[in-house]
């Protein structure tokens, strides 16, 4: 109690310190963590290229130019247009091209990771929540769905219905939604054992009001964590199909098909494979060193550790640098 | 007008507030089904402190979370009446049930680190029952919460209606719960080890409040623990559990005095004294029945040091012992006949 009261602050003082706590802290924490903040600005560009590629890209991504085939990387072709990354085998630009390979690949990945989370948090949260019979077979479907080589069926799903942007997402749902329900489920029971539902209970909270207010915010710290690296995941995913020639189709242009048709002239011209290689290497790694900064941030209870600058010197504790 | 009728005795105070009749509570286990409260009848009148005392898994918590609701069923049976008012709340339809939970019946929990909800404000908590029930503006939400705040006497309200429960001391998030069970001005409050995780200074805070605002609202306070310094101090009226009944009750002054069951005095007498002659503190020998195995007749029969064959076929019931207490014991019965 003394505690309390001996940092019994003036109050304009104390809004000011929560009003920070709100805007700046978030980038100054990301700031702090260089890693984490370099990944983001290579995410943020990318996705500015990828939303901006029609204005921003340097040439047409589909217009092919045959007196520019082949050009390496740096170098400049013939006609004297310079090409950053090199050309492709019918002269198209590649950087213009990765960069609205990137809307595609960033859209399947995002929108995929929302779809299958959105039909995983749910499935699981009721699962964990009602337990009974419909955890018991939507558990059951989830062990039995891991277990299916999810390439094969995707393949197989995708000869049925048909390759395309739309069909690949419904896949992904299809086959990535367990990976969601799993966790929330876990963690609904875990939570669940906590005082605070019973509690909520105890003041009479609908069933509703508990999921929504009381479980589902204290779950968010780790199921971020799970949608960043499930984006990685599925933009490799679209990747494979996409080379593999079930995912995006010819016009529209992926980094997956890019190396799928780069395959052809990797001894010749290696940075066809290179170039679109590094572009999903480089994201999967920052999604996943971003989902890490991103696991301490939003858990309410540790997050202030983050927000909260370094304690100057005058402040007891923790002053060792 | 009419005259007030003044509460002679406790066992003659007209209609009782909550009347638990029969209250059975059992678990379905891999091992079969288990009793955790086996038939426990007891009352409360409007503004009285009860106190419940008992050892862990003697079935004291879980009778009361049977009574707000909170038993899930399956694995839970509940059974027997709780009558508030005069209506069963058992066999209520979920919706009246949940509008009774913190408008008429609060509960406040042992730990109140971990009843806090960490995601939110302490002041959004506090306030949630009042807007959920009174569907009030935000900004009525947090000038009630700092109201509440006020009363359990949180300093600088203020400025702290936005802090987490993490920023808070244990005793400061025991009050936080406190304002939360107090928003709608319930007529009961269920305490549940309200000071257990407390320090002893904290402790006594936290009790003189709760004293203080039963006072102020005149509501009833049933307070559930293992300290019988604590019941000592605070309550009116007292029931001792053994293994998911009730073994002996009455007027805290008489079960302290002349207690009769051989449980409740092997408890007051493993109490540490100030004025009795040092030295090593009573225990109890041997351990309390696991809820799946209990013995045949008594269940405190292999712990009593004055047990009789009887104990060991036949279970004693509730008897009347002297004015308004009673025991579950073969020998209190004994006594009494002769």
């Amino acid at each position: 109690m003394t505690a309390v009261d001996a940092q019994t602050l003036p109050q304009d003082e104390a809004h000011d310190r929560a009003a920070a706590i709100t805007s700046r802290a978030y980038f100054g924490a990301l700031m702090r963590d260089r890693v984490a903040f370099v990944s983001a600005i290579f995410l943020g560009l990318l996705l500015i290229a990828a939303l901006g590629a029609d204005l921003l890209a340097p040439y047409e991504p589909n217009q092919a130019n045959l007196r520019a085939r082949f050009v390496p990387p740096l170098g400049t072709a013939r006609d004297g247009g310079f090409h950053l990354l090199g050309t492709d085998e019918l002269g198209r630009d590649l950087f213009s091209r990765l960069m609205h390979g990137a809307r595609v690949s960033m859209s399947i990945g995002l929108l995929g990771a929302l779809c299958s989370g959105i039909v995983g948090i749910t499935l699981g949260v009721l699962a964990g929540f009602y337990r009974g019979l419909l955890e018991d077979v939507l558990m059951r479907a989830v062990d039995g769905m891991m277990a299916l080589p999810s390439l094969l069926i995707a393949l197989f799903i995708l000869f049925v219905i048909g390759p395309g942007f739309g069909n690949l997402i419904l896949i992904f749902t299809l086959l990535h939604w367990m990976v969601f329900a799993r966790m929330a489920r876990s963690l609904t029971l875990n939570h669940q054992q906590h005082t605070y539902i019973t509690a909520a209970r105890a003041i009479g909270g609908s069933d509703r009001r508990i999921i929504l207010t009381h479980l589902l915010p204290n779950m968010v710290s780790p199921l971020i964590v799970l949608f960043t690296l499930e984006i990685a995941v599925l933009i490799l995913s679209e990747a494979s199909l996409s080379f593999l020639g079930f995912g995006v189709q010819a016009p529209q242009s992926s980094w997956g098909l890019m190396i799928a048709r780069g395959r052809e002239y990797i001894s010749s011209a290696w940075w066809l494979v290179v170039m679109p290689g590094a572009a999903i290497f480089l994201t999967a790694l920052a999604l996943n060193l971003v989902a890490a900064w991103a696991r301490a941030i939003t858990d309410p209870v540790q997050r202030w550790r983050w927000l909260t600058p370094p304690r100057r010197k005058s402040q007891p504790i923790d002053d060792e640098d | 007008m009419r005259a007030m009728q003044p509460y002679e005795t406790l066992d003659a105070v007209p209609a009782p507030l909550l009347d638990i009749r029969d209250l059975r509570v059992s678990f379905d286990t891999p091992h079969g089904l288990v009793k955790a409260v086996g038939g426990v009848s007891w009352s409360l009148s409007p503004g009285e402190t009860l106190g419940i005392i008992g050892e862990s898994g003697s079935g004291k918590s879980v009778g009361l979370e049977a009574i707000m609701g909170l038993i899930k069923s399956p694995p839970g049976h509940v059974s027997g009446q709780v009558l508030f008012d005069g209506r069963d709340v058992l066999t209520m339809a979920e919706r009246d049930r949940r509008q009774l939970r913190g408008e008429k019946i609060a509960m406040i929990f042992q730990d109140a680190m971990s009843a806090l909800n960490p995601s939110l404000t302490v002041g959004t908590q506090i306030a949630e029952v009042y807007r959920l029930r009174r569907k009030c503006s935000q900004a009525e939400a947090e000038r009630k919460a700092i109201e509440l705040m006020d009363r359990v006497k949180i300093p600088s309200a203020k400025t702290r209606v936005g802090c987490y429960p993490h920023e808070f001391s244990g005793g400061m998030c025991q009050r936080v719960m406190i304002a939360t069970a107090l928003a709608l001005n319930p007529q009961i409050l269920i305490a549940d080890e309200p000071t257990t995780a407390l320090d002893v200074t904290v402790q006594r805070q936290i009790m003189t409040l709760l004293a203080e605002l039963q006072r102020e609202d005149g509501m009833a306070l049933v307070l559930i623990t293992h300290d019988l310094g604590l019941v000592a101090e605070t309550v009116d009226r007292a029931m001792v559990m053994y293994a998911g009944r009730i073994v002996e009750s009455g007027p805290v002054d008489a079960l302290f005095e002349t207690p009769t069951h051989p449980y409740t005095r092997g408890l007051i007498r493993s109490m540490p004294r100030l004025d009795g002659a040092s030295g090593a503190l009573h225990a109890i020998g041997g351990t309390p029945p696991a809820a799946g195995r209990m013995p045949r007749g008594c269940a405190f029969h292999p712990r009593c040091e004055q047990r009789v064959d009887r104990c060991l076929t036949e279970r004693p019931n509730l008897r009347m012992v002297a004015k308004g207490q009673a025991a579950a014991c073969h020998l209190a019965e004994e006594t009494r006949h002769d």
